[in-house]
Protein backbone atom coordinates (compact mmCIF):
# COMPACT_ATOMS: atom_id res chain seq x y z
CA UNK A 1 0.00 0.00 0.00
CA UNK A 2 3.00 2.38 0.74
CA UNK A 3 4.54 1.48 -2.27
CA UNK A 4 3.20 3.98 -4.60
CA UNK A 5 4.62 7.72 -4.31
CA UNK A 6 1.84 9.47 -2.32
CA UNK A 7 1.50 13.30 -2.94
CA UNK A 8 0.36 15.52 -0.42
CA UNK A 9 -2.09 17.85 -2.65
CA UNK A 10 -2.13 20.38 -0.26
CA UNK A 11 1.53 20.73 -0.90
CA UNK A 12 1.71 20.29 -4.47
CA UNK A 13 -1.07 21.49 -5.99
CA UNK A 14 0.17 25.19 -6.20
CA UNK A 15 -0.58 27.83 -8.44
CA UNK A 16 0.35 27.71 -12.48
CA UNK A 17 2.15 30.32 -13.47
CA UNK A 18 -0.10 32.08 -16.12
CA UNK A 19 0.73 31.30 -19.61
CA UNK A 20 3.31 28.72 -18.50
CA UNK A 21 1.92 25.96 -21.33
CA UNK A 22 2.19 28.44 -23.84
CA UNK A 23 5.69 30.54 -22.99
CA UNK A 24 7.57 26.79 -21.81
CA UNK A 25 5.59 25.69 -25.52
CA UNK A 26 7.53 28.18 -27.34
CA UNK A 27 11.00 27.37 -25.64
CA UNK A 28 11.29 24.28 -25.78
CA UNK A 29 10.13 23.63 -29.38
CA UNK A 30 13.45 26.50 -29.51
CA UNK A 31 15.68 24.79 -27.51
CA UNK A 32 15.02 21.34 -29.53
CA UNK A 33 15.09 22.43 -32.79
CA UNK A 34 18.15 24.50 -32.00
CA UNK A 35 20.02 21.30 -30.87
CA UNK A 36 18.69 18.70 -33.69
CA UNK A 37 18.46 21.08 -36.47
CA UNK A 38 15.97 23.43 -37.87
CA UNK A 39 15.23 20.01 -40.36
CA UNK A 40 13.80 18.40 -36.76
CA UNK A 41 11.14 21.26 -36.20
CA UNK A 42 8.63 19.40 -36.77
CA UNK A 43 9.11 16.56 -34.42
CA UNK A 44 10.74 19.21 -31.80
CA UNK A 45 7.18 20.50 -31.80
CA UNK A 46 5.59 17.06 -31.41
CA UNK A 47 7.34 16.19 -28.82
CA UNK A 48 6.76 18.85 -27.03
CA UNK A 49 2.59 18.74 -27.42
CA UNK A 50 3.08 14.94 -26.26
CA UNK A 51 5.13 16.87 -23.20
CA UNK A 52 2.25 19.03 -22.47
CA UNK A 53 -0.19 16.20 -22.88
CA UNK A 54 1.70 14.04 -20.47
CA UNK A 55 1.39 17.09 -18.13
CA UNK A 56 -1.89 17.66 -18.17
CA UNK A 57 -2.65 13.90 -17.49
CA UNK A 58 -0.16 13.49 -14.87
CA UNK A 59 -0.66 16.85 -12.45
CA UNK A 60 -4.35 16.63 -12.98
CA UNK A 61 -4.33 13.73 -10.65
CA UNK A 62 -0.95 13.91 -9.16
CA UNK A 63 -0.43 18.06 -8.75
CA UNK A 64 1.74 19.93 -9.81
CA UNK A 65 6.13 19.37 -9.37
CA UNK A 66 8.24 21.58 -8.00
CA UNK A 67 9.97 22.70 -11.28
CA UNK A 68 7.23 22.06 -13.69
CA UNK A 69 9.31 23.70 -16.69
CA UNK A 70 12.17 21.08 -16.30
CA UNK A 71 9.61 18.55 -15.94
CA UNK A 72 8.32 19.10 -19.06
CA UNK A 73 11.57 19.42 -20.64
CA UNK A 74 12.87 16.39 -19.64
CA UNK A 75 9.65 14.62 -20.93
CA UNK A 76 9.95 16.85 -24.17
CA UNK A 77 13.85 15.41 -24.59
CA UNK A 78 13.18 11.87 -24.17
CA UNK A 79 9.71 11.85 -26.45
CA UNK A 80 11.92 14.04 -29.22
CA UNK A 81 15.44 11.38 -28.51
CA UNK A 82 12.36 8.29 -28.99
CA UNK A 83 11.00 10.21 -32.25
CA UNK A 84 14.72 10.05 -33.39
CA UNK A 85 15.37 7.45 -32.62
CA UNK A 86 12.44 5.88 -34.76
CA UNK A 87 13.00 7.70 -37.73
CA UNK A 88 16.60 7.45 -37.92
CA UNK A 89 16.87 3.63 -37.20
CA UNK A 90 16.35 2.50 -40.62
CA UNK A 91 19.12 4.67 -42.23
CA UNK A 92 21.79 5.14 -40.03
CA UNK A 93 22.68 3.00 -36.77
CA UNK A 94 24.88 5.36 -34.83
CA UNK A 95 23.01 9.01 -35.65
CA UNK A 96 25.83 11.62 -34.35
CA UNK A 97 22.57 13.29 -32.89
CA UNK A 98 22.16 10.08 -30.26
CA UNK A 99 25.12 9.73 -29.05
CA UNK A 100 27.38 11.48 -27.03
CA UNK A 101 24.47 14.00 -26.81
CA UNK A 102 24.58 16.36 -23.70
CA UNK A 103 20.44 16.51 -24.24
CA UNK A 104 19.55 13.93 -21.70
CA UNK A 105 20.26 16.56 -19.00
CA UNK A 106 18.02 18.88 -18.34
CA UNK A 107 19.33 22.48 -18.05
CA UNK A 108 19.67 23.59 -14.67
CA UNK A 109 18.34 27.05 -15.13
CA UNK A 110 16.00 26.19 -18.21
CA UNK A 111 14.10 29.99 -18.44
CA UNK A 112 17.58 31.34 -18.23
CA UNK A 113 19.58 29.48 -20.70
CA UNK A 114 16.87 29.44 -23.63
CA UNK A 115 16.63 33.20 -24.41
CA UNK A 116 19.37 32.48 -26.87
CA UNK A 117 17.69 29.79 -28.53
CA UNK A 118 13.96 31.73 -28.40
CA UNK A 119 16.10 34.86 -30.33
CA UNK A 120 17.50 32.56 -32.58
CA UNK A 121 13.69 31.05 -33.43
CA UNK A 122 13.05 34.40 -33.63
CA UNK A 123 15.69 35.34 -36.34
CA UNK A 124 14.51 31.98 -38.52
CA UNK A 125 10.46 32.47 -38.27
CA UNK A 126 11.48 36.04 -39.92
CA UNK A 127 13.92 35.50 -42.23
CA UNK A 128 13.38 37.30 -44.95
CA UNK A 129 12.91 34.32 -47.27
CA UNK A 130 9.60 33.31 -45.84
CA UNK A 131 6.62 35.12 -47.28
CA UNK A 132 5.79 38.19 -45.09
CA UNK A 133 2.13 35.95 -43.94
CA UNK A 134 4.47 33.32 -43.18
CA UNK A 135 6.50 34.98 -40.69
CA UNK A 136 3.62 35.92 -38.85
CA UNK A 137 1.88 32.85 -38.67
CA UNK A 138 5.52 31.22 -38.33
CA UNK A 139 6.53 33.30 -35.31
CA UNK A 140 2.80 32.71 -33.67
CA UNK A 141 2.94 29.20 -33.78
CA UNK A 142 6.59 28.10 -32.78
CA UNK A 143 7.16 31.16 -30.55
CA UNK A 144 4.95 32.13 -29.27
CA UNK A 145 2.84 28.68 -28.48
CA UNK A 146 -0.69 29.51 -30.41
CA UNK A 147 -2.30 26.90 -31.81
CA UNK A 148 -3.61 26.94 -35.82
CA UNK A 149 -7.07 27.50 -34.62
CA UNK A 150 -6.14 30.38 -32.69
CA UNK A 151 -3.41 31.78 -35.27
CA UNK A 152 -6.69 31.65 -37.79
CA UNK A 153 -9.22 33.18 -35.34
CA UNK A 154 -6.66 36.08 -35.11
CA UNK A 155 -6.10 36.35 -38.73
CA UNK A 156 -9.94 35.77 -39.47
CA UNK A 157 -8.24 33.19 -41.67
CA UNK A 158 -9.24 29.50 -42.40
CA UNK A 159 -7.34 26.97 -39.97
CA UNK A 160 -6.68 25.01 -43.01
CA UNK A 161 -5.05 28.11 -44.61
CA UNK A 162 -2.67 28.53 -41.89
CA UNK A 163 -1.65 25.20 -41.56
CA UNK A 164 -0.95 24.98 -45.12
CA UNK A 165 1.17 27.74 -45.03
CA UNK A 166 3.09 26.59 -41.92
CA UNK A 167 3.81 23.40 -43.86
CA UNK A 168 4.90 25.53 -46.71
CA UNK A 169 6.97 27.66 -44.48
CA UNK A 170 8.94 24.15 -42.98
CA UNK A 171 9.43 23.03 -46.06
CA UNK A 172 11.18 26.09 -47.32
CA UNK A 173 13.06 25.93 -44.37
CA UNK A 174 14.33 22.40 -45.02
CA UNK A 175 14.67 22.87 -48.80
CA UNK A 176 16.63 26.51 -48.24
CA UNK A 177 18.44 24.96 -44.94
CA UNK A 178 17.33 28.54 -43.39
CA UNK A 179 19.45 28.64 -40.46
CA UNK A 180 18.38 28.68 -36.64
CA UNK A 181 20.67 30.99 -35.57
CA UNK A 182 21.08 35.02 -34.21
CA UNK A 183 22.24 36.07 -37.35
CA UNK A 184 26.29 37.33 -37.42
CA UNK A 185 27.55 40.70 -37.91
CA UNK A 186 27.32 41.78 -41.33
CA UNK A 187 23.21 40.52 -41.98
CA UNK A 188 22.14 41.49 -38.49
CA UNK A 189 20.85 44.79 -39.88
CA UNK A 190 18.87 43.00 -41.91
CA UNK A 191 17.71 40.41 -40.97
CA UNK A 192 16.77 42.45 -37.16
CA UNK A 193 14.80 45.12 -39.45
CA UNK A 194 12.64 41.95 -40.60
CA UNK A 195 12.14 40.83 -37.27
CA UNK A 196 11.22 43.88 -36.13
CA UNK A 197 8.37 44.35 -38.73
CA UNK A 198 6.57 41.17 -37.93
CA UNK A 199 6.77 42.20 -34.31
CA UNK A 200 5.29 45.78 -35.50
CA UNK A 201 2.60 44.14 -37.81
CA UNK A 202 1.67 41.60 -34.81
CA UNK A 203 1.00 44.48 -32.54
CA UNK A 204 -1.04 46.25 -34.90
CA UNK A 205 -3.07 42.98 -35.72
CA UNK A 206 -3.78 43.07 -31.92
CA UNK A 207 -4.12 46.68 -31.21
CA UNK A 208 -6.70 47.25 -33.79
CA UNK A 209 -8.33 43.74 -35.08
CA UNK A 210 -9.74 43.95 -38.82
CA UNK A 211 -12.73 42.24 -38.34
CA UNK A 212 -14.62 40.12 -35.91
CA UNK A 213 -15.93 40.56 -32.92
CA UNK A 214 -13.09 42.23 -30.58
CA UNK A 215 -11.46 45.53 -31.44
CA UNK A 216 -8.20 44.73 -29.27
CA UNK A 217 -6.59 41.14 -29.20
CA UNK A 218 -4.83 42.09 -26.46
CA UNK A 219 -3.15 38.80 -26.34
CA UNK A 220 -1.27 39.47 -29.65
CA UNK A 221 -0.40 43.20 -28.32
CA UNK A 222 1.03 41.31 -25.18
CA UNK A 223 2.89 38.68 -27.16
CA UNK A 224 4.68 41.30 -29.59
CA UNK A 225 5.47 43.33 -26.30
CA UNK A 226 7.23 40.09 -24.89
CA UNK A 227 9.22 39.33 -28.29
CA UNK A 228 10.37 42.59 -28.21
CA UNK A 229 11.87 42.99 -24.61
CA UNK A 230 13.38 39.79 -25.37
CA UNK A 231 15.58 41.77 -28.37
CA UNK A 232 16.52 43.88 -25.90
CA UNK A 233 17.30 41.75 -23.42
CA UNK A 234 20.48 40.59 -25.57
CA UNK A 235 23.44 43.18 -25.97
CA UNK A 236 23.36 41.88 -29.76
CA UNK A 237 19.60 42.88 -30.67
CA UNK A 238 19.11 45.37 -28.57
CA UNK A 239 19.42 48.82 -30.69
CA UNK A 240 18.07 51.77 -30.59
CA UNK A 241 15.51 51.02 -33.19
CA UNK A 242 14.51 48.29 -30.56
CA UNK A 243 13.81 50.53 -27.82
CA UNK A 244 11.94 52.78 -30.12
CA UNK A 245 9.35 50.28 -30.97
CA UNK A 246 9.11 48.82 -27.59
CA UNK A 247 8.27 52.40 -26.94
CA UNK A 248 5.91 52.83 -29.38
CA UNK A 249 4.09 49.97 -28.27
CA UNK A 250 3.91 50.55 -24.72
CA UNK A 251 2.64 54.04 -25.53
CA UNK A 252 -0.06 52.58 -27.44
CA UNK A 253 -0.68 49.67 -25.05
CA UNK A 254 -1.34 51.78 -22.16
CA UNK A 255 -4.40 53.34 -23.84
CA UNK A 256 -5.59 50.07 -24.53
CA UNK A 257 -7.92 49.93 -21.27
CA UNK A 258 -9.44 53.52 -22.28
CA UNK A 259 -9.70 52.16 -25.92
CA UNK A 260 -13.00 50.28 -25.46
CA UNK A 261 -15.60 51.79 -24.20
CA UNK A 262 -18.80 49.73 -22.02
CA UNK A 263 -20.30 47.50 -24.79
CA UNK A 264 -16.94 46.57 -26.05
CA UNK A 265 -17.40 50.08 -28.72
CA UNK A 266 -14.38 51.89 -30.04
CA UNK A 267 -13.31 55.40 -28.17
CA UNK A 268 -11.37 57.99 -30.14
CA UNK A 269 -8.45 59.56 -28.52
CA UNK A 270 -10.49 62.26 -27.79
CA UNK A 271 -13.07 60.92 -26.51
CA UNK A 272 -11.13 58.81 -24.13
CA UNK A 273 -11.29 58.76 -20.39
CA UNK A 274 -7.37 59.51 -19.51
CA UNK A 275 -7.25 58.59 -16.49
CA UNK A 276 -7.66 55.03 -17.64
CA UNK A 277 -5.09 55.54 -19.72
CA UNK A 278 -1.81 52.91 -17.92
CA UNK A 279 0.81 55.72 -16.29
CA UNK A 280 3.23 53.24 -15.22
CA UNK A 281 3.37 51.88 -19.10
CA UNK A 282 3.19 55.26 -20.27
CA UNK A 283 6.35 55.94 -17.73
CA UNK A 284 8.06 52.74 -19.29
CA UNK A 285 7.53 54.21 -22.82
CA UNK A 286 9.47 57.33 -22.29
CA UNK A 287 12.22 55.64 -20.48
CA UNK A 288 12.55 53.73 -23.77
CA UNK A 289 11.31 56.64 -25.82
CA UNK A 290 14.86 57.90 -24.10
CA UNK A 291 17.15 55.11 -25.10
CA UNK A 292 16.13 54.85 -28.27
CA UNK A 293 17.30 58.88 -28.84
CA UNK A 294 21.26 57.78 -29.63
CA UNK A 295 20.56 55.90 -32.47
CA UNK A 296 19.80 56.49 -35.95
CA UNK A 297 16.20 57.39 -36.61
CA UNK A 298 14.00 55.11 -38.02
CA UNK A 299 10.11 55.34 -38.77
CA UNK A 300 9.95 53.23 -35.15
CA UNK A 301 11.34 56.69 -33.85
CA UNK A 302 9.05 59.13 -35.31
CA UNK A 303 6.02 57.12 -34.77
CA UNK A 304 6.63 56.76 -30.95
CA UNK A 305 7.65 60.38 -30.52
CA UNK A 306 3.82 60.81 -32.25
CA UNK A 307 2.87 58.62 -29.72
CA UNK A 308 4.67 60.26 -26.78
CA UNK A 309 2.86 63.89 -27.71
CA UNK A 310 -0.37 62.23 -27.36
CA UNK A 311 0.56 60.38 -24.28
CA UNK A 312 2.04 63.89 -22.57
CA UNK A 313 -1.70 65.57 -23.55
CA UNK A 314 -3.20 66.08 -19.83
CA UNK A 315 -6.56 66.28 -22.11
CA UNK A 316 -7.43 66.41 -26.45
CA UNK A 317 -7.46 70.13 -26.28
CA UNK A 318 -3.64 70.66 -24.97
CA UNK A 319 -2.37 67.89 -27.99
CA UNK A 320 0.35 69.51 -29.39
CA UNK A 321 -0.84 69.11 -32.62
CA UNK A 322 1.38 70.71 -34.63
CA UNK A 323 3.93 68.73 -33.40
CA UNK A 324 2.05 65.71 -34.32
CA UNK A 325 2.25 67.39 -38.05
CA UNK A 326 5.75 67.69 -38.40
CA UNK A 327 6.33 64.19 -36.98
CA UNK A 328 3.92 62.84 -39.97
CA UNK A 329 6.08 64.91 -42.38
CA UNK A 330 9.15 63.29 -41.63
CA UNK A 331 7.23 59.82 -41.19
CA UNK A 332 5.94 60.10 -44.90
CA UNK A 333 9.78 60.75 -45.93
CA UNK A 334 10.69 57.37 -43.93
CA UNK A 335 7.83 55.36 -44.62
CA UNK A 336 6.21 56.16 -47.69
CA UNK A 337 2.79 54.50 -47.28
CA UNK A 338 -0.88 55.98 -48.34
CA UNK A 339 -1.97 54.90 -44.85
CA UNK A 340 0.73 57.17 -43.35
CA UNK A 341 -0.20 59.76 -46.47
CA UNK A 342 -3.89 59.27 -44.60
CA UNK A 343 -2.42 59.85 -40.97
CA UNK A 344 -0.65 63.11 -41.88
CA UNK A 345 -3.73 64.76 -43.52
CA UNK A 346 -5.97 63.56 -40.46
CA UNK A 347 -3.21 65.49 -38.20
CA UNK A 348 -2.56 68.41 -41.00
CA UNK A 349 -6.89 68.52 -40.08
CA UNK A 350 -6.21 68.65 -36.25
CA UNK A 351 -3.45 71.66 -36.37
CA UNK A 352 -4.61 73.66 -39.50
CA UNK A 353 -8.29 73.09 -39.92
CA UNK A 354 -10.92 70.47 -41.66
CA UNK A 355 -10.32 72.57 -45.29
CA UNK A 356 -6.49 71.63 -45.29
CA UNK A 357 -7.05 68.16 -44.70
CA UNK A 358 -9.70 67.65 -46.89
CA UNK A 359 -7.32 69.18 -49.38
CA UNK A 360 -4.80 66.55 -48.36
CA UNK A 361 -7.35 63.58 -48.35
CA UNK A 362 -8.79 64.51 -51.72
CA UNK A 363 -5.72 63.07 -53.62
CA UNK A 364 -5.79 59.68 -51.43
CA UNK A 365 -9.31 58.95 -52.95
CA UNK A 366 -8.28 57.61 -56.09
CA UNK A 367 -5.14 55.47 -54.28
CA UNK A 368 -5.93 51.91 -55.27
CA UNK A 369 -4.24 50.48 -51.83
CA UNK A 370 -6.59 52.67 -49.15
CA UNK A 371 -10.00 51.47 -51.76
CA UNK A 372 -11.03 48.87 -49.22
CA UNK A 373 -9.91 51.37 -46.34
CA UNK A 374 -12.80 52.64 -44.35
CA UNK A 375 -10.36 54.89 -42.11
CA UNK A 376 -10.24 56.74 -45.44
CA UNK A 377 -14.12 57.49 -45.86
CA UNK A 378 -14.59 57.84 -42.29
CA UNK A 379 -11.90 60.53 -42.12
CA UNK A 380 -13.50 62.33 -45.12
CA UNK A 381 -16.87 62.29 -42.76
CA UNK A 382 -15.37 63.41 -40.19
CA UNK A 383 -14.37 66.14 -41.57
CA UNK A 384 -17.23 66.92 -43.87
CA UNK A 385 -18.85 66.59 -40.93
CA UNK A 386 -16.53 69.49 -39.19
CA UNK A 387 -16.82 71.96 -42.00
CA UNK A 388 -20.73 71.49 -41.62
CA UNK A 389 -21.57 69.93 -45.00
CA UNK A 390 -23.62 67.00 -43.29
CA UNK A 391 -24.70 65.33 -46.74
CA UNK A 392 -21.16 64.76 -47.49
CA UNK A 393 -20.54 63.47 -44.44
CA UNK A 394 -23.26 60.65 -44.29
CA UNK A 395 -22.48 60.18 -47.56
CA UNK A 396 -18.82 58.94 -46.97
CA UNK A 397 -19.73 57.61 -43.23
CA UNK A 398 -22.03 54.86 -45.73
CA UNK A 399 -19.19 54.57 -47.78
CA UNK A 400 -17.12 53.52 -44.92
CA UNK A 401 -19.47 51.35 -44.09
CA UNK A 402 -19.38 48.83 -47.07
CA UNK A 403 -15.85 48.28 -46.25
CA UNK A 404 -14.73 45.50 -44.20
CA UNK A 405 -14.08 46.50 -40.41
CA UNK A 406 -14.54 45.46 -36.95
CA UNK A 407 -18.24 44.93 -35.20
CA UNK A 408 -17.26 47.80 -32.84
CA UNK A 409 -16.05 49.92 -35.89
CA UNK A 410 -19.16 49.24 -37.46
CA UNK A 411 -21.26 50.28 -34.50
CA UNK A 412 -18.78 53.07 -34.13
CA UNK A 413 -19.91 54.64 -37.76
CA UNK A 414 -23.30 53.85 -37.43
CA UNK A 415 -23.80 56.14 -34.30
CA UNK A 416 -21.77 58.97 -36.29
CA UNK A 417 -24.08 58.16 -39.60
CA UNK A 418 -27.07 58.45 -37.09
CA UNK A 419 -25.15 61.96 -35.58
CA UNK A 420 -24.90 63.57 -38.74
CA UNK A 421 -28.14 61.79 -40.28
CA UNK A 422 -30.01 63.85 -37.30
CA UNK A 423 -28.68 66.97 -38.84
CA UNK A 424 -29.93 66.49 -42.39
CA UNK A 425 -33.08 64.81 -43.76
CA UNK A 426 -31.33 61.99 -45.43
CA UNK A 427 -31.23 63.70 -48.97
CA UNK A 428 -27.53 63.51 -50.50
CA UNK B 1 -14.33 8.27 8.40
CA UNK B 2 -14.59 5.60 5.12
CA UNK B 3 -12.09 6.02 2.18
CA UNK B 4 -13.38 5.96 -1.64
CA UNK B 5 -11.53 5.40 -4.42
CA UNK B 6 -12.48 7.40 -7.56
CA UNK B 7 -11.61 6.15 -10.79
CA UNK B 8 -11.28 8.29 -13.94
CA UNK B 9 -11.68 7.36 -17.30
CA UNK B 10 -11.91 9.93 -20.35
CA UNK B 11 -10.40 10.65 -23.26
CA UNK B 12 -9.31 14.55 -24.44
CA UNK B 13 -10.14 16.29 -27.96
CA UNK B 14 -6.93 16.32 -29.81
CA UNK B 15 -5.10 19.02 -31.07
CA UNK B 16 -5.68 21.23 -28.31
CA UNK B 17 -3.72 24.16 -28.02
CA UNK B 18 -1.12 24.64 -24.79
CA UNK B 19 -3.67 27.11 -23.73
CA UNK B 20 -6.64 25.17 -23.94
CA UNK B 21 -4.31 22.37 -21.81
CA UNK B 22 -3.25 24.56 -19.38
CA UNK B 23 -7.24 25.84 -19.29
CA UNK B 24 -7.80 22.00 -18.75
CA UNK B 25 -5.20 21.32 -16.02
CA UNK B 26 -6.45 24.46 -14.41
CA UNK B 27 -9.53 22.99 -13.46
CA UNK B 28 -9.15 19.72 -12.53
CA UNK B 29 -6.17 21.52 -9.75
CA UNK B 30 -9.02 24.25 -8.98
CA UNK B 31 -11.33 20.90 -8.00
CA UNK B 32 -8.13 18.78 -6.28
CA UNK B 33 -7.32 21.87 -4.23
CA UNK B 34 -11.00 22.29 -2.97
CA UNK B 35 -10.83 18.71 -1.78
CA UNK B 36 -7.84 19.27 0.00
CA UNK B 37 -8.88 22.05 1.60
CA UNK B 38 -11.66 20.52 2.98
CA UNK B 39 -9.40 17.41 4.18
CA UNK B 40 -11.49 15.15 1.85
CA UNK B 41 -8.73 14.34 -0.70
CA UNK B 42 -6.24 11.60 0.20
CA UNK B 43 -3.93 11.33 -2.88
CA UNK B 44 -4.23 10.94 -6.28
CA UNK B 45 -1.88 9.14 -9.13
CA UNK B 46 -2.46 9.10 -13.13
CA UNK B 47 -2.82 5.82 -14.26
CA UNK B 48 -0.39 4.75 -17.25
CA UNK B 49 -1.67 5.03 -20.52
CA UNK B 50 -2.53 1.89 -22.62
CA UNK B 51 -0.83 -0.04 -19.97
CA UNK B 52 -3.98 -2.31 -18.64
CA UNK B 53 -4.23 -5.96 -18.45
CA UNK B 54 -7.45 -8.46 -17.50
CA UNK B 55 -6.46 -11.53 -15.95
CA UNK B 56 -8.90 -14.41 -15.71
CA UNK B 57 -8.59 -17.98 -16.65
CA UNK B 58 -11.22 -19.80 -19.04
CA UNK B 59 -12.64 -22.91 -17.52
CA UNK B 60 -13.16 -21.91 -13.92
CA UNK B 61 -10.87 -23.81 -11.58
CA UNK B 62 -9.84 -26.45 -14.43
CA UNK B 63 -8.07 -24.55 -16.27
CA UNK B 64 -4.38 -25.09 -15.92
CA UNK B 65 -3.44 -21.13 -16.85
CA UNK B 66 -4.81 -17.73 -16.56
CA UNK B 67 -5.48 -15.78 -19.36
CA UNK B 68 -3.60 -12.43 -19.83
CA UNK B 69 -5.57 -9.66 -22.12
CA UNK B 70 -5.10 -6.36 -22.84
CA UNK B 71 -7.45 -3.87 -21.94
CA UNK B 72 -9.81 -3.47 -20.64
CA UNK B 73 -10.30 0.00 -22.11
CA UNK B 74 -9.64 0.94 -25.63
CA UNK B 75 -7.18 3.86 -24.40
CA UNK B 76 -5.78 6.33 -26.62
CA UNK B 77 -2.89 8.79 -26.54
CA UNK B 78 -5.51 11.48 -25.12
CA UNK B 79 -7.09 9.46 -22.56
CA UNK B 80 -7.23 10.71 -19.13
CA UNK B 81 -7.01 8.03 -17.07
CA UNK B 82 -6.18 8.10 -12.65
CA UNK B 83 -7.75 8.09 -9.64
CA UNK B 84 -8.05 9.74 -6.27
CA UNK B 85 -8.36 8.55 -2.79
CA UNK B 86 -10.85 10.46 -0.76
CA UNK B 87 -12.02 10.54 2.59
CA UNK B 88 -15.87 11.26 2.82
CA UNK B 89 -18.58 9.40 5.60
CA UNK B 90 -20.65 7.49 3.34
CA UNK B 91 -21.76 6.87 -0.78
CA UNK B 92 -23.34 9.88 -0.59
CA UNK B 93 -21.12 11.93 0.30
CA UNK B 94 -18.56 10.53 -1.95
CA UNK B 95 -20.95 11.13 -4.96
CA UNK B 96 -21.49 14.81 -3.59
CA UNK B 97 -18.15 15.74 -3.85
CA UNK B 98 -17.63 14.15 -6.95
CA UNK B 99 -20.45 15.37 -8.82
CA UNK B 100 -19.10 18.76 -9.80
CA UNK B 101 -15.61 17.20 -11.07
CA UNK B 102 -14.32 19.06 -14.22
CA UNK B 103 -13.59 15.39 -15.45
CA UNK B 104 -17.13 14.50 -15.99
CA UNK B 105 -17.17 16.57 -19.37
CA UNK B 106 -14.30 14.20 -20.52
CA UNK B 107 -15.64 10.64 -19.17
CA UNK B 108 -16.90 9.26 -16.19
CA UNK B 109 -15.60 8.54 -12.28
CA UNK B 110 -16.25 5.10 -10.85
CA UNK B 111 -16.82 5.21 -7.04
CA UNK B 112 -16.23 2.66 -5.19
CA UNK B 113 -16.26 1.90 -1.16
CA UNK B 114 -12.49 1.01 -0.56
CA UNK B 115 -13.53 -1.89 2.17
CA UNK B 116 -11.69 -1.94 5.59
CA UNK B 117 -12.28 -4.96 7.80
Amino acid sequence: MSSHRRATPEQRVGPLVADLFRRASGRMVASLARRFGPQYLGLAEEAVQEALMRALQTWSFHGVPDKPEAWLFRVAVNRALDALRRETNAREKNNELLLGSDLMAAPHDFANDNVDDELAMIFMCCHPALPHASRLALTLKTVGGLSVEEIAAAFLSEPATIAQRLVRAKKQIRDQRLPLDVPRTDELAERLASVLDVLYLLFNEGYSAHGGDNLIRADLCAEAIRLTRLLLASPKTGQTQVHALLALMLFQAARLPARVGEGGDLLLLADQDRARWDDAMTAQAFGHFEKSMSGVKTAFHVEAAIASVHAAASSPAATDWPAIRDFYDELVVLKPSPVTALNRAVAIGMAEGAGQCLAALQPLLTEPALAEYHLLASAMAAMWAQAGNTAKAAHFYREALRKPCSAPERRFLQRQLQRVAAHHTGRE
Amino acid sequence: MAQFMVIARGSLTAGMSPAEMQGVLEKYMAWTKGLAAQGKLDHGNKLQNGTGRVVGRKGGEKAAKPTITDGPFSETKEVIGGYWILNAADYDEAVKLVADSPHLAYGPLEVRAVDVI
